[in-house]
Protein backbone atom coordinates (compact mmCIF):
# COMPACT_ATOMS: atom_id res chain seq x y z
CA UNK A 1 0.00 0.00 0.00
CA UNK A 2 2.72 2.32 0.97
CA UNK A 3 4.59 1.24 -2.06
CA UNK A 4 1.65 2.00 -3.93
CA UNK A 5 1.74 5.20 -2.66
CA UNK A 6 4.86 6.18 -3.35
CA UNK A 7 4.39 5.02 -6.85
CA UNK A 8 1.23 7.43 -7.63
CA UNK A 9 3.43 10.19 -6.55
CA UNK A 10 6.10 9.53 -8.14
CA UNK A 11 3.86 9.35 -11.37
CA UNK A 12 2.53 12.78 -10.60
CA UNK A 13 5.52 14.33 -9.74
CA UNK A 14 6.60 12.71 -13.64
CA UNK A 15 3.80 14.35 -14.99
CA UNK A 16 4.23 17.80 -13.68
CA UNK A 17 7.67 17.47 -15.11
CA UNK A 18 6.47 16.36 -18.54
CA UNK A 19 4.38 18.75 -19.27
CA UNK A 20 6.69 21.45 -18.27
CA UNK A 21 9.51 19.34 -20.68
CA UNK A 22 9.77 16.50 -22.84
CA UNK A 23 10.43 13.07 -21.55
CA UNK A 24 13.79 12.80 -23.96
CA UNK A 25 14.77 15.81 -23.22
CA UNK A 26 14.48 14.89 -19.33
CA UNK A 27 16.12 11.53 -20.36
CA UNK A 28 18.62 12.87 -22.80
CA UNK A 29 19.80 15.15 -19.70
CA UNK A 30 20.55 11.79 -17.52
CA UNK A 31 22.26 10.30 -20.80
CA UNK A 32 24.10 13.20 -20.66
CA UNK A 33 25.24 13.44 -17.04
CA UNK A 34 25.62 9.48 -17.12
CA UNK A 35 28.33 9.97 -19.79
CA UNK A 36 31.63 8.64 -18.15
CA UNK A 37 35.53 7.80 -20.05
CA UNK A 38 36.02 4.36 -20.66
CA UNK A 39 36.62 2.05 -18.62
CA UNK A 40 36.06 4.30 -15.76
CA UNK A 41 33.83 2.13 -13.40
CA UNK A 42 36.31 -1.05 -13.79
CA UNK A 43 39.28 0.78 -13.06
CA UNK A 44 37.59 2.68 -10.23
CA UNK A 45 37.75 -0.14 -7.49
CA UNK A 46 41.47 -0.61 -7.74
CA UNK A 47 42.09 3.11 -7.54
CA UNK A 48 40.16 3.43 -3.91
CA UNK A 49 41.55 0.08 -2.99
CA UNK A 50 45.36 1.49 -4.47
CA UNK A 51 44.74 4.82 -2.08
CA UNK A 52 43.40 3.06 0.67
CA UNK A 53 46.86 1.53 1.29
CA UNK A 54 48.96 4.21 0.35
CA UNK A 55 47.14 5.74 3.27
CA UNK A 56 47.84 2.90 5.81
CA UNK A 57 51.16 3.38 4.95
CA UNK A 58 51.07 7.25 5.77
CA UNK A 59 48.88 5.93 9.03
CA UNK A 60 52.23 4.88 10.31
CA UNK A 61 53.78 7.56 9.87
CA UNK A 62 51.18 9.50 11.75
CA UNK A 63 51.52 6.76 14.71
CA UNK A 64 55.19 7.81 14.80
CA UNK A 65 53.87 11.19 14.74
CA UNK A 66 51.90 10.90 17.54
CA UNK A 67 54.78 10.27 19.77
CA UNK A 68 56.44 13.50 18.30
CA UNK A 69 55.36 15.88 20.89
CA UNK A 70 56.64 13.49 23.61
CA UNK A 71 60.13 13.05 21.43
CA UNK A 72 60.59 16.89 21.22
CA UNK A 73 59.74 17.69 24.84
CA UNK A 74 62.64 15.30 25.79
CA UNK A 75 64.72 16.24 23.49
CA UNK A 76 64.29 19.81 24.71
CA UNK A 77 64.68 18.60 28.29
CA UNK A 78 67.59 16.37 27.24
CA UNK A 79 69.35 20.09 25.44
CA UNK A 80 68.38 22.13 28.57
CA UNK A 81 69.62 19.62 30.49
CA UNK A 82 73.06 19.21 28.86
CA UNK A 83 73.30 22.74 27.87
CA UNK A 84 72.84 23.91 31.80
CA UNK A 85 75.68 21.23 32.93
CA UNK A 86 78.07 22.30 30.57
CA UNK A 87 77.17 26.00 30.67
CA UNK A 88 78.12 25.09 34.97
CA UNK A 89 81.13 23.27 33.55
CA UNK A 90 82.42 26.45 31.78
CA UNK A 91 81.77 28.64 34.28
CA UNK A 92 83.98 26.29 36.59
CA UNK A 93 86.84 25.96 34.38
CA UNK A 94 86.68 29.55 33.39
CA UNK A 95 86.83 30.63 37.37
CA UNK A 96 90.36 28.28 37.71
CA UNK A 97 91.48 29.50 35.20
CA UNK A 98 91.38 33.10 36.39
CA UNK A 99 92.64 32.19 39.85
CA UNK A 100 95.45 29.86 37.97
CA UNK A 101 96.61 33.19 35.91
CA UNK A 102 96.76 35.36 39.28
CA UNK A 103 98.69 33.27 40.93
CA UNK A 104 101.33 32.24 37.62
CA UNK A 105 101.59 36.15 37.42
CA UNK A 106 104.56 37.10 38.55
CA UNK A 107 105.01 39.90 40.81
CA UNK A 108 107.40 42.13 38.04
CA UNK A 109 104.63 42.20 35.53
CA UNK A 110 101.76 42.65 38.10
CA UNK A 111 103.63 45.61 38.80
CA UNK A 112 104.20 46.78 35.03
CA UNK A 113 100.83 45.91 34.64
CA UNK A 114 99.45 48.24 37.31
CA UNK A 115 101.74 50.81 36.01
CA UNK A 116 100.83 50.95 32.63
CA UNK A 117 96.97 51.44 33.66
CA UNK A 118 97.39 53.87 36.23
CA UNK A 119 96.26 56.91 35.40
CA UNK A 120 99.13 59.32 35.68
CA UNK A 121 98.27 63.24 36.15
CA UNK A 122 101.21 64.91 36.01
CA UNK A 123 100.89 67.91 37.80
CA UNK A 124 103.14 71.31 37.44
CA UNK A 125 102.98 72.49 41.27
CA UNK A 126 104.89 75.35 40.63
CA UNK A 127 102.83 76.78 37.88
CA UNK A 128 99.67 75.56 39.90
CA UNK A 129 101.29 77.65 43.13
CA UNK A 130 101.70 80.85 40.72
CA UNK A 131 98.22 80.76 39.21
CA UNK A 132 96.93 79.81 42.98
CA UNK A 133 98.47 83.28 44.08
CA UNK A 134 97.57 85.32 41.09
CA UNK A 135 93.80 84.93 41.72
CA UNK A 136 94.56 85.43 45.66
CA UNK A 137 96.22 88.79 44.15
CA UNK A 138 93.43 89.48 42.37
CA UNK A 139 90.67 88.94 44.61
CA UNK A 140 92.75 90.60 47.39
CA UNK A 141 90.76 93.27 49.45
CA UNK A 142 92.87 95.92 51.83
CA UNK A 143 91.22 96.16 55.15
CA UNK A 144 91.00 99.68 56.46
CA UNK A 145 94.15 100.13 58.29
CA UNK A 146 96.33 98.59 56.22
CA UNK A 147 98.30 101.83 54.63
CA UNK A 148 100.84 100.45 53.09
CA UNK B 1 25.74 -12.77 -4.79
CA UNK B 2 25.85 -12.07 -0.98
CA UNK B 3 23.60 -9.27 0.58
CA UNK B 4 25.13 -6.21 2.07
CA UNK B 5 24.97 -7.20 5.46
CA UNK B 6 26.58 -10.36 4.97
CA UNK B 7 29.48 -8.49 3.18
CA UNK B 8 29.44 -5.66 5.86
CA UNK B 9 29.71 -8.56 9.22
CA UNK B 10 32.59 -9.86 6.63
CA UNK B 11 34.38 -6.53 6.75
CA UNK B 12 33.75 -6.06 10.21
CA UNK B 13 35.42 -9.65 11.42
CA UNK B 14 37.40 -10.91 8.62
CA UNK B 15 41.06 -10.14 8.21
CA UNK B 16 40.37 -9.58 4.34
CA UNK B 17 38.24 -6.59 4.46
CA UNK B 18 39.47 -6.03 0.86
CA UNK B 19 37.19 -8.57 -1.01
CA UNK B 20 34.17 -7.86 0.57
CA UNK B 21 35.00 -4.07 0.40
CA UNK B 22 35.44 -4.15 -3.43
CA UNK B 23 31.34 -6.23 -3.18
CA UNK B 24 30.18 -3.22 -1.68
CA UNK B 25 31.97 -0.81 -3.66
CA UNK B 26 31.35 -2.29 -7.59
CA UNK B 27 27.50 -2.82 -6.23
CA UNK B 28 27.01 1.11 -5.35
CA UNK B 29 29.46 2.84 -7.41
CA UNK B 30 27.93 4.13 -10.27
CA UNK B 31 24.18 5.38 -8.52
CA UNK B 32 26.76 6.89 -5.82
CA UNK B 33 28.94 8.53 -9.03
CA UNK B 34 25.50 9.72 -10.45
CA UNK B 35 24.52 11.57 -7.47
CA UNK B 36 27.37 13.30 -7.29
CA UNK B 37 27.35 13.80 -10.80
CA UNK B 38 23.97 15.04 -10.68
CA UNK B 39 24.39 17.84 -8.33
CA UNK B 40 26.46 19.99 -11.32
CA UNK B 41 29.45 18.17 -10.38
CA UNK B 42 31.87 17.66 -13.71
CA UNK B 43 33.67 14.23 -13.86
CA UNK B 44 37.20 15.34 -12.70
CA UNK B 45 35.61 16.79 -9.22
CA UNK B 46 33.09 13.63 -9.29
CA UNK B 47 35.90 11.08 -9.66
CA UNK B 48 38.00 12.74 -6.08
CA UNK B 49 34.74 12.90 -4.16
CA UNK B 50 33.50 9.66 -5.15
CA UNK B 51 37.29 8.23 -4.25
CA UNK B 52 37.25 10.09 -1.13
CA UNK B 53 33.73 9.08 0.02
CA UNK B 54 34.71 5.55 -0.41
CA UNK B 55 37.92 5.99 1.62
CA UNK B 56 35.54 7.41 4.19
CA UNK B 57 33.25 4.27 4.28
CA UNK B 58 36.54 2.00 4.53
CA UNK B 59 37.17 3.89 7.50
CA UNK B 60 33.86 4.04 9.08
CA UNK B 61 32.57 0.27 8.13
CA UNK B 62 33.99 -1.52 11.14
CA UNK B 63 31.32 0.76 13.41
CA UNK B 64 28.89 0.72 11.15
CA UNK B 65 25.78 -0.72 12.98
CA UNK B 66 23.47 -1.47 10.56
CA UNK B 67 20.57 0.70 11.61
CA UNK B 68 20.08 1.92 8.39
CA UNK B 69 20.48 0.46 4.97
CA UNK B 70 23.92 0.58 3.56
CA UNK B 71 22.87 2.09 0.64
CA UNK B 72 21.17 4.86 2.22
CA UNK B 73 24.15 5.29 4.71
CA UNK B 74 27.03 5.87 1.66
CA UNK B 75 24.43 8.39 -0.48
CA UNK B 76 24.25 10.25 3.13
CA UNK B 77 27.95 10.45 3.00
CA UNK B 78 27.83 11.17 -0.59
CA UNK B 79 25.86 13.78 -0.33
CA UNK B 80 27.62 15.59 2.42
CA UNK B 81 30.95 15.54 0.84
CA UNK B 82 29.60 16.67 -2.29
CA UNK B 83 28.22 19.36 -0.27
CA UNK B 84 30.96 20.00 1.54
CA UNK B 85 32.57 20.24 -2.28
CA UNK B 86 30.00 22.64 -3.68
CA UNK B 87 30.78 25.07 -0.14
CA UNK B 88 34.35 25.04 -0.53
CA UNK B 89 34.16 25.98 -4.24
CA UNK B 90 31.07 28.05 -3.51
CA UNK B 91 32.50 31.44 -5.85
CA UNK B 92 33.99 29.04 -8.48
CA UNK B 93 31.24 27.23 -8.68
CA UNK B 94 29.22 30.61 -8.66
CA UNK B 95 31.75 31.57 -11.57
CA UNK B 96 30.53 28.46 -13.68
CA UNK B 97 26.52 28.40 -13.07
CA UNK B 98 25.76 32.80 -13.32
CA UNK B 99 27.33 32.35 -16.60
CA UNK B 100 24.37 32.64 -18.64
CA UNK B 101 25.67 34.68 -21.69
CA UNK B 102 27.07 31.61 -22.85
CA UNK B 103 24.52 28.99 -22.56
CA UNK B 104 21.97 31.15 -23.67
CA UNK B 105 24.34 32.66 -27.17
CA UNK B 106 24.95 28.67 -27.23
CA UNK B 107 20.96 28.06 -27.83
CA UNK B 108 20.12 30.74 -30.02
CA UNK B 109 23.03 29.89 -32.58
CA UNK B 110 22.40 25.96 -31.68
CA UNK B 111 21.54 23.79 -35.07
CA UNK B 112 20.21 21.02 -33.00
CA UNK B 113 16.74 19.46 -32.67
CA UNK B 114 14.24 21.06 -30.23
CA UNK B 115 14.46 18.10 -27.80
CA UNK B 116 18.56 18.94 -27.33
CA UNK B 117 18.04 22.65 -27.03
CA UNK B 118 15.12 21.79 -24.28
CA UNK B 119 17.80 19.63 -22.88
CA UNK B 120 20.19 22.36 -22.87
CA UNK B 121 17.78 24.34 -21.11
CA UNK B 122 16.72 22.10 -18.79
CA UNK B 123 20.03 21.32 -17.70
CA UNK B 124 20.36 25.27 -16.84
CA UNK B 125 16.99 25.48 -14.85
CA UNK B 126 18.58 22.25 -12.76
CA UNK B 127 21.99 23.96 -12.72
CA UNK B 128 20.11 27.27 -11.34
CA UNK B 129 18.74 25.69 -8.39
CA UNK B 130 19.95 25.75 -5.00
CA UNK B 131 21.99 22.51 -3.38
CA UNK B 132 19.27 20.85 -1.40
CA UNK B 133 16.27 21.39 -4.06
CA UNK B 134 18.89 20.12 -6.86
CA UNK B 135 19.44 16.93 -4.83
CA UNK B 136 16.68 16.47 -4.18
CA UNK B 137 14.61 16.83 -7.87
CA UNK B 138 17.41 14.49 -8.79
CA UNK B 139 16.67 11.55 -6.50
CA UNK B 140 13.28 12.13 -6.79
CA UNK B 141 13.04 12.15 -10.35
CA UNK B 142 16.11 10.08 -11.51
CA UNK B 143 16.51 7.65 -8.80
CA UNK B 144 12.12 7.51 -7.65
CA UNK B 145 13.64 7.86 -4.59
CA UNK B 146 10.44 7.70 -1.78
CA UNK B 147 10.37 11.46 0.45
CA UNK B 148 11.15 8.87 3.24
CA UNK B 149 14.61 7.75 1.92
CA UNK B 150 15.47 11.19 0.53
CA UNK B 151 14.89 12.49 4.06
CA UNK B 152 17.34 9.99 5.56
CA UNK B 153 19.67 10.40 3.12
CA UNK B 154 19.55 14.58 3.53
CA UNK B 155 19.21 14.24 7.47
CA UNK B 156 15.83 16.04 7.02
CA UNK B 157 11.95 15.26 7.61
CA UNK B 158 9.37 14.02 5.02
CA UNK B 159 8.33 17.21 4.30
CA UNK B 160 11.20 19.19 4.27
CA UNK B 161 12.26 17.08 1.01
CA UNK B 162 8.83 17.56 -0.29
CA UNK B 163 8.78 21.18 0.11
CA UNK B 164 12.36 21.21 -1.75
CA UNK B 165 10.80 19.04 -4.12
CA UNK B 166 7.91 21.30 -5.15
CA UNK B 167 10.21 24.12 -4.77
CA UNK B 168 12.34 22.78 -7.33
CA UNK B 169 9.87 22.28 -9.77
CA UNK B 170 8.18 25.65 -9.40
CA UNK B 171 11.35 27.08 -9.96
CA UNK B 172 12.75 24.96 -13.12
CA UNK B 173 9.18 26.04 -14.75
CA UNK B 174 9.21 29.83 -14.12
CA UNK B 175 12.84 29.48 -15.53
CA UNK B 176 12.05 27.41 -18.50
CA UNK B 177 9.32 30.01 -18.87
CA UNK B 178 11.12 33.42 -18.77
CA UNK B 179 13.26 32.13 -21.95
Amino acid sequence: MEQEDINIELISDKAIMEALVSKEALSSMDAKLQQVPPNYFDEFPTAVLEKIRSEKNKTKIIHFAAFRKIAIAAAVLLITATGYLFSDKILQNKNEIVIVAIEEIPNEEIQKYIESNEVFVEVDWQSEIDKASTDLELNYIPFNNDTN
Amino acid sequence: MQGDQELIIQFQQSENKEAPFTALLKKYQKRVYYQIKRMGIDHADADDIAQQLWIKVWHKLDSFKMESEFGTWVFRIAYNETLNFIQKNKRLNAKIIGNNNDWESDLAASDQPKTSQITILLERAVLQLPEKQRIVFMLRYFEAYSYEKIGEIMETTVGGAKANFHQAVKKIESFIKSV
